[in-house]
């Protein structure tokens, strides 16, 4: 028999997440020499197995990470398989994006499934098989644990709101097929046109805002708001001289505000000095506030500096965004004032004296840190989502094609159900007896 | 003196019945069909057509497989249409419209002339079983037949019930009495069963309708027949008609309303939704001020016609008044009232792929007594029963007609694995490989299995081999030849490539350079135009079917004690004790049965190979 008989190739992270040094990727299956292949763009079809290469990945041409690569060939592998192992750098961010670069052509594997398929493919005898049923038993409710977690994610719910759109998309496509002598309307190809235009817009900026590993990679965004005089710019310059300061590729362009990036504790922040945010009718200074409103929008964290005196206007913030208020110039408050203070959100700071910035400094640690552990619990779940949305977004360019060129009904509604089966990946499955019931619960059918 | 022993016993001889009868026959068995009234065998009670999306794909399959129906069909049709032209191929769906009477007729001869298969008239009113086998029946006055296969075809005659406003009487349909004692006949050897209800509208003489104020419905100019290879040739002889209800209809069905069956709570089973009476298009959709009626031609020696999309169970005084509000149809004269009708059906879940019982062996179920409505899809079932019984006869493995190959195989799957709460109709949107699913490519799919079951004649399976060599022959000489250089594509171009163009044809490659052999007639142009043009998509789904398969062709043994199997989920556990999967890839579709489960069920079966195979052979080592 054909040990290599499962037909879908599947893929996972192997080693616990978590930073260490290294992490090893594996993908099991048909396609996946095929996979790594054009991942990392060098032919593993003439590469020996158990052979270590040494290789680049890259996304959308950017270099990624360096790895180490070992393609096991069927059946001298675990699985039994076709097997490719990829030791890349440890990061959560690097683990991820590999992961979401495997999943465009491959599925997650299950809990437990290399070690099925390795049972299924005789690579076991039957003592070592009688564990396997216990061990997807126990990998089962975890993987429970897991899904119970998805539910509530925000992108979860984002990606449920799509799917519903698609569906009644569908329904609508299948309305005219197969009930196309009765009275109802039906929808044109414009019409559905528009609404295509409109999902595959948002979901594809749904798969490019998917990205959790974003802070990780390009640092926390804090940007210092306040009056004139309040001592914003202490409070930048007393961070790069208590921090090491890193050279950024991406300087600050423009004099309206100045940009620096430290390491803290390891992580990056991207300090940014703004303007002063008041009324004014100075048309220059409106210039530069206007982009400081802007810089704002983008920030992850702002600091509202104030020093007990003059209190700037508070800009009009997105939700996403975290503010922080911050009291400057402690050392000048009695440390009663300094309670009230605290009592009302503030964190104290003063450039004065050694150690005035360390509440800020433990605060902002503890910002990125809380992004680390999102990472750290949704990461194969995080993965998941966002392949499935970049599938369904290539599905559903697809369907605009099929519909622009008239193919014909039918083809479009392969497109949608593809890009449908990408996020039911996630959501779970729609069938076709819940895109009849839409029909008949919408439309009076009936000759 | 009178026979009494048969290979093959068919109770009932509808749509269902016929194919399963005329199968079993052709196929060798010494075959013997019941009807409650001889004259109405192979009758439409019904609509007096065939076909649509979805239907029409079925009778394409059924034609393709040996069926009769797509003959019958084109042999009386007087109307042909493709619908959803505008539409991809994949979706193109023949109708017709049939001379009643004529079908009937042209089925009683089929039945008639076949040999081996014997025609009585009686009522069955006991299915005899010894031991979980099927042995024979015994009909209402007592008579005994044997056989070890019984194929029940009994369409809504089991307790049928018609109602008629306050009216309520037994019968099977308009003018034949029901089979009453059959159903607790099934009851007693173990058969779990349930009640739907259907209906037909009213059908009027065509002299009195003023079609002059109604929309003409012609047939196609170049019209297409459902049979493969037959040659039989297509008539456009007559037109339906178009009118709508008003809000005088409206109004008086509204004041009316509890008077129907329907909504006097007389009516217990559920209807299909997609074929609605009027009383419950005008009572869930209040909003819509109108609703087609269209007039269908009975046959062309009556003058009977069939006033379609006005189903109803309201009394005959109320039926006369809004048919009358019906622009065209004021002084319509009624010749047979709407009604309604509940019937006693199986639960399908107690059947298998190839359509046996699962607990009485022999016992073979096919066509509306499944769950399902529709001429096309009871014919499908039939045949399918009827194949299988012979087969199973022979000691031969049962057809299981798959998803990815059939609509049928689709009608079969879904009845058995997740059950219908409605009357079952196909449509097209039931089917995963809808692309691959097309009634232009049903011989290919179905023909050489019709022709290994000897149920395709070797005059048609020579004319369906040579269109194939034509088929293939051409689209390697468009893979090897280059276009001649043309204003419009100066670049010589593989012609193949070319026809990959949206808005080129094989008929347009004589511009550039290429002569059209003779033999290429208009179907084989379809063909190729069709693989050609949408190969990217056929690639696309003939991935998905392989991976399809994959599960499909695992099959599971009988006698599985899934509750001992602790990695599955309580709840999957339970569905497949009910429903006995006879695959992985059945189980899989099962509602309620998830991923992880199926992986479950695969490793256990693994080891219980295994087990099985060590506590064998291990001595021979």
């Amino acid at each position: 028999m054909n040990s290599s008989q499962f037909s879908d190739t599947i893929a996972a992270v192997s080693t616990a997440t978590g930073n260490a040094a290294l992490a090893v990727v594996r993908i099991s299956g048909q396609k996946s020499i095929a996979i790594i292949s054009e991942l990392t763009q060098k032919d593993f079809q003439k590469i020996e197995s158990r052979q270590v290469t040494f290789c680049r990945i890259f996304d959308k041409q950017q270099l990624l990470d360096e790895v180490l690569v070992t393609v096991f060939r069927s059946p001298a592998s675990y699985t039994g398989e076709d097997m490719v192992e990829i030791s890349c750098h440890g990061s959560l961010y690097i683990t991820q994006r590999i992961m979401e670069l495997l999943l465009l052509h491959c599925r997650m594997a299950e809990p437990g499934e290399f070690t099925q398929r390795a049972f299924l493919n005789n690579k076991m005898d039957l003592t070592q098989a009688e564990s396997v049923g216990d061990l997807l038993n126990a990998e089962t409710r975890k993987a429970h644990a897991a899904a119970i977690e998805q539910l509530e994610g925000q992108l979860y719910k984002r990606i449920n709101n799509h799917l519903k759109q698609l569906t009644t998309m569908r329904s609508k496509i299948e309305l005219a097929i197969d009930f196309v002598e009765d009275d109802v309307h039906f929808a044109d190809t414009t019409e559905l046109l528009e609404e295509l235009v409109k999902i595959h817009a948002e979901l594809e900026q749904l798969a490019g805002s998917g990205n959790s590993g974003q802070i990780l990679r390009e640092g926390l965004r804090v940007c210092l708001t306040g009056a004139a005089n309040v001592g914003k710019s202490s409070i930048f310059n007393a961070f790069l001289e208590t921090e090491r300061a890193i050279v950024t590729p991406h300087p600050g362009t423009t004099r309206d505000y100045l940009e620096e990036a430290v390491s803290l504790d390891g992580y990056l922040i991207r300090l940014y000095d703004t303007a002063g945010l008041r009324v004014t009718g100075d048309a220059a200074e409106l210039a530069g506030i206007d982009k400081t409103h802007a810089l704002l929008k983008k920030a992850h964290v702002v600091l509202h500096v104030t020093d007990g005196q003059a209190d700037g206007c508070k800009p009009l913030l997105p939700k996403e965004v975290t503010i922080i208020n911050v009291l400057n110039k402690s050392d000048l408050h009695t440390q009663d004032e300094i309670t009230d203070w605290k009592a009302k959100g503030f964190i104290p700071t003063n450039t004065i004296e050694s150690g005035g910035l360390t509440s800020l400094k433990s605060r902002l640690l503890g910002l990125v840190k809380i992004s680390e552990e999102k990472l750290h619990s949704g990461i194969l779940t995080n993965a998941r989502q966002i392949a499935a949305v970049q599938k369904a977004v290539a599905a559903l360019a697809h369907a605009k094609i099929s519909l622009n060129e008239k193919l014909g009904f039918e083809f479009t509604a392969f497109d949608l159900s593809e890009a449908s089966r990408a996020l039911e990946e996630v959501i779970g499955k729609v069938t076709a007896e819940d895109i009849l019931n839409q029909i008949f619960a919408h439309y009076c059918i009936g000759k | 003196m009178e026979k009494d022993h048969y290979d093959v016993i068919v109770i009932g001889a509808g749509h269902a019945g016929v194919e399963a009868a005329l199968a079993a026959a052709r196929m060798g068995a010494d075959t013997l069909m019941f009807v409650v009234k001889y004259e109405s065998i192979g009758r439409m009670s019904c609509n007096p057509s065939i076909g649509g999306p979805a239907k029409g794909h079925l009778t394409r399959e059924i034609d393709a497989l040996g069926g009769e129906q797509g003959r019958i069909t084109d042999l009386t049709g007087i109307q042909f249409r493709m619908l959803n032209r505008k539409k991809g191929p994949a979706v193109w769906a023949p109708r017709a419209q049939n001379d009643r009477l004529q079908y009937s007729v042209e089925m009683l001869k089929s039945c008639e002339a076949q040999s081996l298969l014997e025609i009585k008239e009686a009522t069955i009113d006991k299915i005899l079983v010894e031991n979980g086998k099927v042995t024979g029946v015994e009909s209402q006055i007592g008579q005994i037949y044997l056989a070890p296969r019984v194929i029940l075809a009994a369409g809504t005659f089991m307790k049928g019930t018609i109602h008629i406003g306050k009216t309520v009487y037994s019968g099977g349909r308009s003018g034949e009495p029901a089979a009453n004692a059959i159903s607790d006949s099934l009851r007693h050897i173990g058969l779990e069963l349930a009640r739907f209800k259907t209906g037909t509208p009213p059908r009027v003489d065509i002299r009195t309708v003023d079609t002059s104020v109604m929309e003409r419905q012609p047939g196609d100019e170049d019209a297409q027949g459902f049979s493969f290879y037959r040659d039989i040739p297509i008539r456009n002889i007559a037109d339906c008609w178009l009118t709508y209800t008003t809000p005088e209809t409206h109004r008086i069905i509204g004041n009316n309303i509890k008077k129907s069956a329907l909504y006097s709570g007389q009516i217990v089973g559920t209807g299909p939704r997609y074929c609605p009476s009027i009383e419950d298009k005008i009572v869930k959709f209040a909003g819509k001020d109108r609703h087609q009626v269209f007039i269908e031609p009975e046959g062309l020696h009556t003058f009977e016609a069939y006033v379609n999309g006005i189903s109803t169970s309201l009394p005959p005084q109320v039926q006369k008044q809004f048919i009358a509000s019906i622009p065209g149809l004021e002084n319509a004269a009624i010749i047979r009232y709407a009604y309604a009708i509940e019937y006693d059906y199986v639960l399908p879940h107690q059947i298998r792929a190839g359509l046996e019982c699962k607990n009485i062996a022999g016992l073979y179920l096919a066509g509306q007594i499944n769950g399902t409505s529709g001429y096309e899809e009871a014919a499908a079932q039939g045949l399918v029963a009827g194949i299988n019984a012979v087969l199973s006869l022979d000691k031969k493995e049962p057809v299981l007609l798959e998803r990815s190959h059939s609509y049928i195989g689709v009608l079969i799957d879904d009845l058995i694995t997740r059950g219908t709460s409605e009357p079952y109709r196909m449509f097209t949107s039931r089917a995963e490989y809808r692309l691959f699913l097309r009634q232009d490519n049903a011989d290919e799919r179905l023909m050489p299995l019709g022709h290994s079951l000897g149920l395709v004649s070797e005059k048609r399976w020579k004319l369906y081999q040579l269109t194939q060599e034509i088929k293939q022959r051409e689209l390697a000489k468009l893979r090897k030849t280059n276009s001649v250089s043309t204003p419009d594509i100066p670049e010589p171009t593989r012609l193949y490539q070319l026809l990959k163009r949206p808005q080129l044809r094989y008929e347009d490659l004589p511009q550039y350079g290429y002569t059209i052999p003779a033999d290429v007639c208009k179907d084989i142009r379809n063909r190729i135009n069709v693989e050609i043009k949408y190969e990217g998509y056929l690639k696309r789904q003939l991935e998905d079917i392989e991976k399809f398969d994959y599960l499909e062709h695992k099959t599971i043994p009988e006698n599985i004690d899934y509750m001992s199997i602790e990695t599955i989920a309580w709840e999957a556990r339970e569905k497949l004790t009910k429903l006995q999967p006879h695959s992985l890839g059945q189980a899989s579709r099962i509602a309620g049965v998830n991923r992880t489960d199926v992986t479950a069920l695969m490793v256990f079966l693994k080891k219980y190979k295994w087990k099985k195979e060590r506590t064998k052979p291990d001595e021979q080592q």
